[in-house]
């Protein structure tokens, strides 16, 4: 919301008018205003209103997705952006760069339709296979580019996991680099990570949940065995 | 948690469509009006 609040003014200039919608009662709307101090306009809505909208969460219809719409005068939508997680969301300077962008006749709306929205192709985020050691086994877990799975640090997505024959193995599962993300510290594993342990295996399971850099894929299981 | 996904997307308005009309939505007057749907505000 501060992102908000610390662009308003270029927003204003630019020409745009901001109406935050929230899924928020309006009681405790009015207590975060006053406590952090907001002051982009903020309203609270029943709701049946995402649902109505087609705008609602799919599992928690109680709450919209992250979305954010650009509106002509007349009404009409030049610009959405939905995204699957809300670290996704539109950040916004960037809608600050758009409406430039709409008055400078640079995207021509609406014949020319902007949508920024789409799914990652989260089953080639993370593959894995499990090596003999002499100690034990290790499986060696590929992360694509773009992508990051979680660290044992990790205490919001979940960390990446070693299951075999229906039990987590205790395997050293490395930290996660520390990131910053929407107010919350993340430790996030990318590149190749290999996991060791010291019991013989042959095969089992890799839980791990992927992200890009706006979106999370749901928690995942991936099957892994020896080559 | 802040992570929680939904895997299929809203479908929603889109470009072109004619947004739903709303009380607090007043579009007299601004060139572009900027309609942020949150969850919460707590971010």
């Amino acid at each position: 919301m501060r992102d908000w609040d610390s662009t308003a003014e270029e927003l204003t200039a630019a020409g745009g008018h901001l109406v935050i919608l929230s899924a928020d009662t309006p009681e405790v709307l009015a207590a975060a205003v006053a406590e952090e101090e907001l002051t982009s306009p903020i309203t609270s809505v029943s709701p049946l209103l995402w649902e109505q909208w087609g705008v609602a969460n799919t599992r928690r219809p109680e709450i919209p997705v992250p979305a954010t719409y650009i509106l002509d005068e007349h009404g009409t939508v030049v610009w959405a952006k939905q995204t699957a997680a809300v670290s996704g969301r539109t950040r916004a300077r960037r809608v600050v760069d758009v409406i430039e962008q709409l008055s400078a006749g640079q995207l021509n709306a609406p014949s020319t339709p902007v949508v920024e929205h789409g799914e990652p192709d989260w089953d080639a985020a993370v593959s894995a296979y499990g090596v003999q050691t002499e100690a034990g086994t290790a499986v060696v877990v590929t992360i694509a580019d773009g992508f990051h799975v979680y660290g044992r640090r990790e205490r919001n997505a979940r960390p990446l996991q070693i299951w075999v024959e229906g039990q987590q193995v205790k395997a050293k599962v490395p930290p996660g680099r520390a990131v910053d993300s929407v107010g919350t510290r993340t430790y996030w594993l990318e590149g190749t990570v290999r996991v060791e342990w010291k019991q013989d295996a042959q095969a089992g399971v890799v839980r791990y949940q992927a992200c890009n850099a706006s979106l999370c894929g749901p928690p995942s299981e991936l099957y892994w065995q020896t080559e | 948690m802040w992570w929680t996904v939904a895997l299929a997307l809203a479908s929603g308005p889109d470009v072109g469509d004619t947004f739903p009309t709303h009380d607090d939505i007043a579009l007299e007057g601004h060139p572009y009006t900027v309609i942020e749907l949150t969850r919460s505000v707590d971010w």
